[in-house]
């Protein structure tokens, strides 16, 4: 147990925060992350309150839907390799990376945005109604993900993230890859389930 | 001076708080520039409407938002957050005079005051619209408000600034924040600038309900049912905006002082020595970080009918779901505002009877369980709409939360016993609260009677009740608080006559207003009503005499620890002989309250070398 401790330790003052101050940070966007879990939850509720199990026949599982899921997941794994790239005292490629991940993000907008705009379903129905407000939701969460990464990037570029100081990278990917996760998980409860 | 988020020298600074207008009114000045900008681009250019109008419901809602973000920047924000999250230096200076609460701040205790002060603003603005309220009942037909409308917007508005504003910032953001670093000591919350950030949420989401009316009068009251509130004009949008400012600043304060208690605590604190008053905090901010977001998104889908439109919860059956979505909110929301007062009561009375808290780890386990159960109660309010059989759980649950409730009481009462109790006003105050919650609580468990609770839906009754919860338990707990930390907080001693005087003075008030209440719900008196049957008349003049002598009582109150704070007599470093580490430091706003930090190495409520807390050593 002391050698654990011993070793979490001086990972922690490597990366230039305390072993506590890490956990504490850690911590604080676990509580971040559950909290905002709960809108997903109420509106898995109200779907199937609203609008039973309801798929339209001319639901397009693509835009809206698995496309952006799928650019939001693979955009995990350039966030992740960024941090590894700055372990590595390698910020530009970090940068690059993160280029890649920010790109990922803009396309899922994209595709959130755009049925949004020329939704299919009207929006007075029982179905467009809670379509529309779950890609309304997917599309904010992205947007402020895409904003969060794009901070990091600039820091980063600024030599404000380091191999030493990478916490805010950390974070970036924490609340990137929750937003991956969690419009995943909606869009299986709207257009799959 | 003191500048303790700063990179810059004192002659730099000088020249940049010379450059720079007073926060709040550079706040103010970036909010209506930030809501004439985006109101303009929306209503004049990205979706006109028929007529032209300059306001709309959705360059409202994007104006409210930008003025927001003006308003967070204006106050500090761009300062102490924007500049050096992109590298620039630090030019925050806070002056260590009264300026210091009218900025951005990131010490705790700072931050604290602002939010006491703020939730004092608050109940009285909510307070004053409760007095016209009670003006308006004194007679059986319209006479105050022109219109019933008018007076269902004023009822809106005292809920909600009464529950988004003061119960479940009072007790939490404000005295949470000033004393939870203090008592488990620290020097500082988890995350400052979190804090800082989110108490000035709380004045722009008063003002944004507060204002309101200017947009067109909403009579859904504090739980803007939808799809009535799809009915109402616009001033509905800014009631939802409004409460989801207020939410987001008390889900800051929450994930903030969670992490505070976790990870801020001195070397030696365990979670056996823990003051009461810290698991009162640690219990509610769990119910804040679950419930607080389940209503903000039920909220945001009432908005989106109301700016889209959409038809959400229009549809045959569907108005039920939004009914489901607010309770599940809306009864653990009772157990936000009403679980730390709980701990307070456990916190004060052992110091005032110098005696061992009794049974301390019921008394956690009290507040744990009240937090856990109260998830599993909501539909005690929606007992006109079920079935029988689905009542069965939701009554049994309701009764069953009396249990560790309870826990809360025998606790007290066990350290009470042969105690010798110093009758001060804290003191006072504490048993008057423990009395209106046992009279709310009581009446709380036949409410939970779907017998009694169908035959009183919608009566004053209910407004009877759930006022002795939440102005019974926690307005006097937080009276208690407010003198039994008077010392500590301005270093003065308040009039312990005049403090007495003030106790009774709003106890005979609010008894004689929200006793009657009960007996008035019970001969038929609905709620959400401006006029009622001339029979009525008599029983609710006299409420209302009663009211305008609680609403005079909270202004005697008021005014007394106003006058104290500066002109009390100088007060002792711990004039209630208490153990727990707030009285251990004299440190004030702009202080570090411990150095070193103190190290823990024995309990805070042991008055008795035979207590049970001394066993846990």
């Amino acid at each position: 147990m002391s050698h654990e401790l011993l070793d979490h330790n001086s990972r922690a003052t490597a990366v230039g925060l305390s072993a506590r101050a890490l956990r504490k940070n850690r911590f604080g966007i676990v509580l971040f992350c559950i909290s905002q879990g709960v809108p997903y939850y109420l509106l898995t509720n109200v779907r199937y309150m609203l609008a039973g199990g309801e798929k339209p026949a001319n639901l397009n599982i693509w835009m809206g839907g698995l496309l952006p899921a799928l650019l939001l997941l693979v955009g995990i794994v350039p966030i992740v390799m960024a941090r590894s790239s700055l372990h590595q005292h390698k910020p530009a490629r970090a940068q690059t990376q993160l280029a890649l991940t920010l790109l990922l993000c803009l396309s899922a907008l994209i595709t959130l945005l755009l049925p949004l705009w020329y939704h299919s379903f009207d929006g007075m129905s029982r179905f467009g109604e809670i379509d529309l407000t779950c890609l309304g939701v997917a599309s904010f969460y992205a947007c402020i993900s895409f904003l969060v990464v794009f901070g990091v990037w600039i820091r980063i570029g600024k030599r404000l993230i380091t191999a030493e100081n990478p916490w805010s990278l950390e974070a970036a990917t924490w609340v990137f890859s929750f937003n991956a996760v969690a419009w995943t998980y909606l869009f299986f409860i709207l257009d799959v389930l | 001076m003191s500048s303790h988020v700063t990179d810059l020298g004192s002659s730099q600074l000088a020249e940049h708080r010379r450059r720079m207008l007073p926060p709040l009114v550079r706040g103010l000045l970036w909010a209506a520039i930030g809501f004439l900008v985006f109101n303009t681009l929306v209503s004049q250019i990205l979706d006109r409407q028929p007529f032209d109008p300059f306001i709309t419901r959705p360059s409202v809602a994007i104006g409210w938002a930008a003025a927001l973000i003006g308003w967070l920047l204006g106050v500090g924000g761009w300062e102490v957050i924007v500049r050096p999250y992109f590298g620039y230096p630090v030019e925050w200076d806070v002056p260590n005079d009264w300026r210091r609460y009218f900025m951005f701040s990131t010490d705790h205790k700072v931050v604290g005051l602002q939010y006491i002060f703020s939730t004092a603003g608050s109940f009285f603005v909510a307070g004053f619209a409760a007095m016209l309220m009670r003006l308006e009942l004194m007679h059986a037909k319209l006479w105050v408000f022109s219109n019933p409308g008018s007076y269902l917007a004023t009822v809106g508005i005292h809920g909600t600034v009464m529950m988004f504003s003061v119960g479940t910032v009072a007790l939490v953001g404000g005295f949470g924040n000033y004393f939870i670093p203090m008592m488990i000591g620290a020097n500082s919350s988890a995350f400052p600038r979190l804090s800082g950030l989110s108490q000035w949420l709380l004045p722009a989401g008063v003002a944004t309900v507060v204002l309101s009316p200017l947009l067109g009068l909403w009579d859904t009251g504090w739980r803007g049912y939808a799809p009535l509130s799809g009915q109402d004009p616009s001033g509905i949008v800014f009631y939802y905006l409004g409460v989801f400012a207020l939410t987001t600043s008390s889900l800051m304060v929450s994930i903030n002082l969670t992490a505070t208690i976790l990870f801020k605590r001195a070397p030696g604190l365990t979670w056996n020595r823990l003051p009461m008053y810290a698991w009162g905090i640690l219990a509610v901010s769990l119910l804040n970080i679950i419930w607080l977001p389940e209503i903000q998104m039920t909220f945001v889908l009432a908005l989106l009918n109301n700016i889209v439109p959409f038809p959400l919860f229009a549809e045959v059956g569907t108005p039920l779901t939004y009914m489901e979505a607010f309770w599940l909110f809306g009864h653990p929301e009772v157990y936000i505002i009403v679980v730390p007062a709980f701990a307070l009561w456990q916190e004060i009375i052992p110091v005032m009877g110098q005696k061992t808290l009794f049974a301390r780890q019921w008394g956690v386990l009290g507040l744990v369980f009240v937090m856990l159960f109260s998830g599993l109660v909501w539909a005690h309010h929606m007992f006109t709409n079920m079935r029988n059989s689905e009542m069965l759980p939701f009554s049994f649950f309701t009764e069953m939360i009396s249990i560790p409730t309870g826990f809360a009481y025998l606790v007290v009462l066990g350290t009470l016993w042969r105690a010798k109790l110093r009758l001060t006003a804290p003191t006072l105050l504490v048993l008057m609260s423990m009395f209106n919650f046992l009279i709310g609580g009581i009446t709380g468990v036949l409410l939970a009677d779907p017998v009694v609770n169908l035959q009183t839906h919608d009566t004053f009754f209910v407004i009877a009740h759930f006022h002795y919860t939440i102005i019974g338990a926690m307005i006097f707990t937080w009276l208690a608080v407010a003198y039994y930390w008077m010392p500590r907080l301005s270093g003065r001693m308040y009039n312990e006559k005049l403090a007495i005087l003030g106790a009774i003075w709003v106890f005979v008030g609010f008894n004689g207003a929200f006793g009657q209440m009960f007996f008035l719900g019970l001969r038929g008196m609905n709620r959400w009503a401006a006029a009622y049957p001339v029979y009525l008349q008599s029983m609710n003049f006299s409420v209302s005499m009663f009211a305008f002598l609680l609403g005079l009582g909270f202004l005697f109150n008021l005014l007394h620890i106003a006058w104290m704070w500066n002109r009390g007599k100088p007060a002792k470093k711990n004039p209630w002989g208490a153990q727990t580490l707030e009285w251990q430091t004299e440190a004030q706003p702009g202080e570090k309250n411990f150095h070193p930090l103190p190290r823990v190495e024995t309990g805070f409520y042991d008055y008795a070398a035979d207590g049970p807390s001394r066993k846990d050593e």
